[in-house]
């Protein structure tokens, strides 16, 4: 046998989803049985199974120790038990694609819409806090775009585009996780009362090295939407105040300090491709 | 929109642009009141004692709590033997 196929076998083997009592599956996920014997020798104190066993179980309680790790709140709002039943039909529905752990969790939030079984109480609440969690992910190391400097806006026309950091999740939630989550690092614990249904819209972001939770109102989330999705700013801002019934000074000032703070954030970005709106 | 000139607009979001975006020039990090804008404080960067999954791959898992029973949360696993996987017993 290649060297490269033992390094598969061993792989695939080591990878599969591990069987009652956290053992060594016999059979692979396609129905397989897994021939041990020809990849790993056993020795005077353990089977090959054994041995390989090891190395499985170590990679599977690891990829479970790195859920754990990035979704606190998640494991909180369930409880351990149910999350780490979550973690674990997760893990097999969604197995590891990367060759990093950070982006393990990165379907959890979806897998979790479908499967709402899993969300214990109330599945909504459990969603919310998975996708905030993920945008935390996101916010902490995703890449960043090229910041506007001042010698793009040398050029400053109704027409302009602009696009938006990559690593800032606009958020619309059912519940106020980003507060949640917060007391949650604090505490280490889920709060106690029950937590009222509040529609937010948050934008999860860095500065510098640390990870802040903004709270938007619909307009703001709005225009910030509109100007990821490639609108020209001027069709953006219009957009954005369609439903409005607010006074236009007050308008014009919070425009003003939006632009501002976005700026000054290193939010906006220069927009490469200064055509096409990604979406309509 | 009640806005009664779509430039109004455009001249307050440019204003702000402009005033952002030299505000930001001038210095290294964001300013006391950018910060209070941020919003709530996640994770500072001071949180971060250790990377997360620092050990993957790494073959070192001084610090992260590995180990057999015995040696759980003493952090001194790395290169005693508690992971071999022929049966042998680590070194005392």
């Amino acid at each position: 046998m290649r060297f490269t196929q033992v390094q598969r076998q061993m792989a695939a083997a080591l990878m599969q989803r591990l069987g009652p009592g956290d053992r060594l599956a016999r059979r692979s996920a396609t129905g397989h049985d897994v021939d041990v014997a020809a990849i790993i020798k056993p020795n005077s104190l353990l089977s090959a199974r054994e041995r390989l066993e090891i190395y499985s179980r170590a990679y599977w309680f690891r990829l479970l120790d790195a859920i754990r790790d990035d979704f606190p709140g998640l494991a909180a709002v369930l409880g351990q038990r149910a999350f780490e039943g979550l973690a674990r039909a997760y893990l097999a529905d969604c197995p590891s694609r990367s060759y990093t752990l950070r982006d393990l969790g990165s379907r959890l939030a979806r897998w979790l819409a479908a499967h709402p079984e899993y969300g214990a109480r109330n599945p909504r609440l459990a969603i919310d806090m998975a996708r905030l969690e993920w945008a935390h992910i996101v916010a902490f190391d995703g890449p960043a775009g090229k910041v506007l400097d001042p010698e793009h806006l040398l050029e400053l026309k109704p027409g302009l585009r602009l696009g938006l950091q990559p690593y800032i999740s606009l958020l619309e939630l059912q519940y106020p996780v980003d507060e949640m989550r917060v007391a949650i690092n604090t505490s280490g614990h889920a709060p106690r009362r029950v937590v009222d249904q509040t529609r937010i819209h948050l934008a999860v972001h860095r500065a510098g090295l640390s990870v802040y939770y903004r709270r938007l109102t619909l307009p703001e989330s709005r225009l910030l939407r509109s100007l990821r999705a490639g609108w020209p700013v001027e069709e953006a801002i219009g957009r954005c105040f369609r439903d409005s019934s607010g006074e236009s000074e007050e308008m014009l000032a919070k425009l003003r300090a939006w632009f501002a703070a976005w700026s000054e954030f290193g939010w906006l970005t220069v927009r490469e491709a200064n055509g096409e709106r990604s979406r309509p | 929109m009640k806005l009664s000139n779509n430039s109004l607009a455009l001249a307050a979001a440019f204003a702000g642009l402009l005033g952002g975006t030299a505000a930001r020039a001038a210095q290294t990090m964001p300013s006391g009141s950018t910060v209070g804008q941020a919003g709530l404080l996640a994770e500072a960067a001071a949180d971060k004692k250790i990377e997360k999954h620092a050990c993957k791959g790494l073959n070192s898992c001084k610090g992260q709590g590995g180990g057999d029973k015995k040696q759980w949360g003493k952090n001194e696993c790395k290169g005693k033997g508690a992971c071999a996987t022929d049966g042998s017993k680590p070194k005392m």
